[in-house]
């Protein structure tokens, strides 16, 4: 019992090439160009995966539910088993737990949907962090938080978070692969905290890429809550996704970036 | 998710999914049984006539776990490919005779245990349970002790003989004087004997409530043993458990397990999903409880009273008790087959990792041999893979959880949300409880560490230990001591700090920088030595050939292999023309006569003991090497040269596909130089030709 299970990249040219590039002292933002070209393909796939997908969805309902005065009832139409007053915690809980329910038997679930599910959880507990951490607030608080994040500005910031989160998860889930292998005193990382470093900067170089979906993310939930009177449909998300990865994916391939080192 | 694989059990009959493969056909019974199922050290006194339910459940959970070993993953998951980790996740449709197949076929039965396991393994469930043609005697699967039962059992818990379990059983027989029945799942006999002793050891100390032990043997031919990932372990030890609880009449089944390996949270980032165990997942024990309710129609519970404790807690209960010397006989080891007598743990293994660390946090490494261990936690080198992978990411999670407060905690683990329904009643205190759990195992780890250093100071200081081990991979203890680690060093230094256009040879790197953009890394591969060369000499027109000469004149002045392959390049028939030959009789001879010399001259220069004596045989080797790929690229059967196309078209062919290469790279990494290097600043026809304008200046210095 706690097992875990690792894997090498593979033997293919552009994996090899990541690895030479890691092993060779490359920076974060090279190191993620070369895997988000490696990638491209798996990555793109995210509009077409239920578990990406509802994910996304659930997001974008929770600041619209946010503003009724039932927000648990809201919420627990969407398929978030929430209290009436639900706390962050149960957010948590209740958005994850939903993202599952609409995987019964494992259906539809990909790595890809896993990865979107916990960037979802995390981009919720971000919330508020600017101001106050919402952790410790009162329900009525942090009902206040996620309806303040229904305006374009604020959507923008929630959703760049997400994607952001998700993206870094994504381009981590293969150089994880790679990292440890290069950690040796006499190695690329002769820590542990170097390569930790290496992969912070990597989650820095993630969040300055996704900058680029913050504006339209805003305008897309504004627009599309005008017109469908706050009732936003997955089949409609599945675009909004489709469009936020082919963005995001090709700044990361002509993105110079930060110095990550 | 790969295709539905059709698992047939007991003899049922099905018709298998396109594209899923040969059934895998699993017998418990009858006279070719596969699936080796029997349960040990029954008391006569104790068994009573199974509930026909429990049967059905015993060999439900066998046929699970048994095709959960006869049906291969891939690997970590495939990276390649439209799904990305595709392949991890597995598509299992059973069917299984049953006696009670209405039961097993009702919705929430069913559907429990269609969620728990797909929770637990991450696979698809499909089962279609039909009646037994015949009932097959199950009582042939029993084997009775002869100790005496003097029917006093008041709890059954699962017992796996680790250090987790081990404290279990401490802290019922020892401090709540209980006397609990253990359920073992014997997997392999190779570490029985070992067992065996721990469990009498254990029945010395408790004494007089000393636990009862009961096995069950579940194994398979060795034919199906092809998936060593065991996610569906726990619904074996439930079932066990619940089988024997029902038979005392008791309604509760205790697993112990630290929180932290329940909860599993991933040590690395390509640890997705089940990929980091489930086991005693909170979800999946609540899981597996549901299902019993369903099937016995009535509540049944199942608990973990470690849920809140770290490993090092666990420790310290048999510390406290006075049972830490039962440590030496417990084995955690997740690695069985490369477990031996005198290693029982492999030491590289997350769960050798884990128990490593908590003994000596706990400081009761006496009891805990550190010769067990094949690889020191310590000191002990660990090759790349799974054991770096393992330690490093076990270090660096529990280094940043130590810097975090509960907000960033969750913020960082999304995965820890999945447990908070299953903890406690208020989510807000199961997140806390996580926290706080975590946070102590985080500092339990540093102060393990912290101590591990200063007892390992002088070692340290000398760098007398090896480069990857535990203690060099937390302390930076520089590179520059050692000659060899010098040399290391030298192959990634770090970043140029350099101002300006700059073309930089680093290790085995290119480092490029450009106009405003950040620096790049680039293979040193052909194409950008040549590119180089060209930036170096702006405004002077090249031909191919030219080029290359310069190039390798360059090159050959840092490396004797490309000297060995210009010296063989010297036959080639560069004044020739179309229709000569690759290489001609001259050179044929002058590289065969090398190759004499160099096999003549390796014996004298291995028996001698110059200094710098096995550099040289590298160099020879590697030359032998070059001229060995020569002669057979360039000759034909029967010793003829190969014939050669325009010569022309050959040397611009050498120089402009490696150059278009290195542009094509540059193209993805740095956009603004790919720009600048496009015609007709960079020219790349019959003269090849780097004119910027205006003056560009480069850096080659370094």
């Amino acid at each position: 019992m706690g097992h875990v299970r690792t894997g090498p990249l593979p033997a293919t040219r552009p994996w090899q090439q990541v690895v030479r590039l890691i092993a060779g002292g490359a920076a974060a933002y090279q190191a993620a160009t070369a895997t988000a070209a490696a990638a491209e393909k798996g990555l793109r796939a995210a509009a077409d995966d239920p578990g990406v997908v509802e994910t996304v969805w659930l997001l974008v309902r929770l600041p619209l539910a946010a503003r009724t005065d039932q927000f648990g009832l809201r919420l627990r139409a969407c398929g978030v088993d929430v209290p009436d007053e639900p706390g962050l915690f149960d957010l948590l809980a209740g958005v994850s737990d939903a993202v599952d329910a609409a995987l019964t038997n494992g259906r539809g679930r990909t790595d890809l949907g896993e990865l979107a599910q916990t960037a979802g959880a995390e981009a919720l507990a971000a919330v508020g962090e600017r101001s106050n951490s919402l952790f410790g607030a009162s329900p009525a608080e942090v009902q206040a938080a996620f309806a303040a994040a229904a305006t374009v500005k604020r959507f923008g910031q929630f959703a760049r978070h997400f994607y952001s989160r998700f993206v870094f998860k994504c381009l981590n889930y293969f150089l994880s692969k790679a990292t440890p292998d290069q950690t040796a005193a006499d190695g690329r990382f002769p820590t542990v905290d170097a390569m930790s470093r290496f992969t912070d900067a990597l989650a820095v170089h993630c969040h300055e890429a996704s900058a680029i979906v913050e504006q339209f993310a805003g305008e897309w939930f504004s627009k599309r809550t005008h017109l469908t009177a706050g009732q936003i449909g997955r089949e409609e998300t599945a675009g909004f996704v489709a469009h936020c990865m082919t963005k995001l994916t090709a700044e990361l391939r002509k993105r110079t970036g930060t110095d990550g080192r | 998710m790969a295709a539905e694989r059709l698992i047939l059990c007991g003899g049922a009959t099905g018709r298998p999914a396109a594209g899923g493969g040969r059934p895998v056909e699993l017998h418990i019974y009858g006279p070719d049984p596969n699936v080796h199922f029997r349960l040990e050290e029954i008391r006569r006194a104790m068994w009573k006539p199974l509930d026909p339910v429990f049967r059905d459940l015993l060999e439900v959970a066998a046929y699970v776990l048994t095709a959960d070993q006869a049906v291969t993953r891939a690997g970590g998951g495939r990276v390649d490919g439209a799904e990305i980790g595709a392949g991890w996740r597995r598509s299992l449709r059973f069917v299984i005779p049953v006696r009670q197949p209405d039961l097993w076929n009702s919705a929430p039965v069913r559907d429990a245990l269609v969620a728990a396991l797909s929770f637990a393994c991450e696979d698809e469930f499909a089962f279609e349970f039909v009646a037994h043609r015949r009932e097959p005697v199950f009582d042939g699967l029993l084997a009775y002790d002869s100790t005496p039962f003097d029917g006093e059992v008041e709890g059954v818990m699962c017992f796996s003989g680790g250090v987790d379990s081990l404290a279990g059983a401490v802290e019922e027989g020892v401090n709540a004087g209980r006397r609990v029945l253990l359920v073992h799942h014997r997997s392999s006999p190779k570490y029985a004997p070992r067992h065996a002793a721990l469990v009498a050891a254990l029945g010395r100390v408790v004494g007089r409530t000393a636990p009862l032990h009961v096995s069950a043997v579940v194994n398979k031919r060795k034919a199906l043993g092809r998936e060593f990932t065991q996610r569906s372990r726990s619904f074996l030890f439930t079932a066990l458990g619940a089988t024997f609880a029902g038979m005392i009449g008791l309604d509760r089944l205790r697993f112990y397990e630290n929180g932290v390996t329940s909860l599993n949270l991933p040590p690395s980032g390509q640890v997705v999903g089940a990929r980091a165990s489930r086991t005693t997942h909170p979800r999946v024990l609540a899981g597996f409880a549901a299902l019993l309710t369903a099937l016995r129609g009535k509540r049944f519970v199942i608990e973990n009273p470690f849920q809140t404790k770290t490993k090092t807690d666990v420790v310290e209960v048999l510390r406290d008790a006075g049972c830490a010397h039962l440590l030496a006989l417990s084995t955690s080891c997740g690695r069985t087959w490369t477990r031996t007598q005198e290693h029982p743990h492999c030491g590289v293994c997350s769960q050798c990792v884990d128990r490593r660390f908590a003994v000596l946090a706990a400081g009761q490494a006496e009891h805990d041999p550190a010769g067990g261990y094949a690889v020191d936690l310590l000191t002990g080198e660990r090759p790349a893979g799974e054991p770096r992978v393992m330690l490093a990411g076990y270090v660096d999670l529990a280094d940043r959880v130590s810097r975090m407060g509960v907000g960033e905690f969750f913020r960082q683990f999304g995965e820890a949300a999945r447990a908070l329904r299953h903890l406690h009643p208020s989510a807000a205190a199961a997140g806390h409880q996580v926290f706080d759990l975590y946070r102590r195992h985080a500092a339990q780890v540093g102060g393990a560490i912290t101590a591990a250093i200063r007892d390992h100071a002088d070692a340290l200081r000398r760098r007398h230990l090896p480069p990857t081990c535990l203690l060099r991979l937390v302390v930076d203890t520089g590179a520059g001591a050692e000659p060899e680690d010098r040399e290391a060093d030298a192959a990634c230094p770090p970043a140029s700090a350099q101002e300006g256009n700059y073309f930089l040879r680093r290790g085995t790197m290119w480092a490029v920088r450009f106009g405003k953009g950040q620096e790049c890394l680039y293979p040193a591969e052909r194409g950008f030595d040549l590119l180089r060369v060209l930036l170096a000499h702006p405004g002077r027109s090249f031909t191919a050939s030219a080029l290359d000469a310069e190039c390798r004149q360059d090159a050959a002045r840092g490396a004797r292999a490309v000297a060995a392959e210009d010296a063989a390049g010297a036959g080639t028939g560069t004044g020739g023309d179309r229709g000569a030959e690759a290489l001609d009789a001259e050179a044929v001879a002058r590289l065969t006569r090398r190759l004499e010399e160099i096999r003549t001259a390796r014996p004298q220069i291995e028996a001698s003991r110059e200094a710098g004596r096995l550099e040289l045989l590298d160099e020879l080797a590697e030359e032998e090497r070059n001229i060995q790929t020569r002669l057979a690229r360039d000759l034909r059967p029967g010793g003829r040269g190969r014939v050669l196309g325009d010569i022309r078209n050959q040397a611009r062919n050498r120089v402009s596909n490696p150059l278009r290469r290195a542009l094509k790279l540059i193209a993805t990494y740095d956009p603004a130089l790919a720009a600048h290097l496009k015609r007709p600043v960079l020219a790349l026809g019959h003269q090849l030709c780097y004119s910027p304008v205006p003056e560009t200046a480069w850096d080659f210095s370094g």
